[in-house]
């Protein structure tokens, strides 16, 4: 029984209701903290270790889902080019506010390890962490950083910034949407978009258009600092 | 068929990706180069958003859902990230904030420059 059960398929399954569980608990409670893939983490990880699975069991079937995350990056140029007449308007603060953006969130995130005492691999984890997951993911393999600890980093900040972003901004005073809107999408990627969206139009659209163009600075910035240093 | 030709387009997108990542000698991920592939290609009208456009969607919509197997990875390092679990969430905390006040901060500068530059514009 319990052979006939550990299959690809079924952990397949499995991973759809955890995640469609994480999708209504987050349309029914309306807040960003429970986010749908945490929650679908949590009960499959649940799952696995309360069955005893080992996880290259569960990765028979997972794999075939990581499969998909090139897609469906590539996928990510269709949403900037629908907003093509927005970027074009505003080309100027999103290129140099996601550049910005992302020079200091690398910077910060290498000083911060080094205060606190984290090794290197765990730093070139992080490095990424501001950025989409499925271009972060990619940069961390990169650099030799531990994939999974990038994953989760991703999604962490994404919740900061959805739950504590608007708030910051708006005690700094910072109200005007094009600013706001890249702000938050630079700093926590589709999460806080998600939240940015609920703003007001203009912070959805700069959110939205700040992923890619942050993902695409980092991704530069990474790889010209692997090839300097 | 539709649906599958469009998968198809995708899938040719990642295979050019990847090809142009090994053009760069690797120094930039295949996908986001994919990524940068369809966004020319749809700006110069060879590759139409009827194309990929449901497929794509499909992906966008779903994307947290193909990451879920990248989260469980965390399960088999759990034990070696237990004593910096505190210290790998401040420095996500710490730093998303840093982030943001950069962006806006830069953003609100060009704004002004922008602005500036086009009122000595009216003037003169």
């Amino acid at each position: 029984m319990r052979d006939t059960l550990n299959t690809p398929v079924t952990w397949l399954a499995l991973s759809v209701l955890a995640y469609e569980i994480g999708l209504r608990l987050n349309r029914k409670l309306r807040t960003p903290i429970c986010n749908p893939l945490l929650v679908a983490a949590i009960l499959m990880g649940a799952v696995l270790v309360l069955t005893g699975t080992p996880l290259a069991d569960y990765n028979a079937g997972g794999g075939f889902l990581t499969l998909f995350l090139t897609p469906a990056t590539v996928a990510l140029a269709v949403p900037i080019y629908r907003q093509l007449e927005v970027l074009k308007k505003n080309l100027l603060p999103i290129l140099a506010g996601a550049l910005v953006g992302s020079i200091v969130s690398i910077g910060s995130v290498i000083l911060l390890c080094r205060l606190f005492g984290l090794d290197d691999t765990l730093t070139h984890s992080l490095i990424p962490k501001s950025v989409t997951t499925p271009i972060g993911v990619q940069l961390s393999g990169m650099l030799g950083g531990l994939t999974p600890v990038t994953a989760i980093a991703i999604i962490i900040t994404g919740l900061f910034g959805a739950v504590l972003l608007p708030a910051f901004l708006k005690l700094l005073r910072i109200t005007d949407p094009v600013t706001v809107g890249i702000a938050i999408g630079t700093a926590s990627h589709a999460v806080g978009t998600s939240r940015a969206i609920e703003l007001g139009e203009t912070e959805g659209a700069m959110s939205g258009l700040a992923i890619g163009v942050a993902g695409l600075m980092t991704a530069m910035l990474v790889s010209l600092g692997a090839a300097v240093l | 068929m539709k649906y599958l030709r469009q998968l198809g387009i995708l899938f040719a997108l990642c295979t050019a990706g990847e090809l142009l990542a090994y053009a760069v000698g690797g120094r930039l991920p295949g996908n986001v180069l994919g990524m940068m592939l369809m966004f020319v290609l749809l700006c110069t009208g060879l590759l139409k958003l009827s194309h990929v456009e449901e497929t794509a969607d499909f992906f966008l919509k779903n994307m947290a859902f193909f990451f879920l197997p990248a989260c469980l990875g965390i399960l088999e390092l759990f034990e070696q990230l237990r004593p910096v679990l505190g210290r790998l969430l401040l420095v996500c905390l710490i730093t998303t904030f840093l982030t943001a006040l950069a962006a806006a901060g830069t953003v609100k500068l060009v704004l002004a420059l922008q602005r500036r530059h086009a009122d000595k514009k009216e003037v003169g």
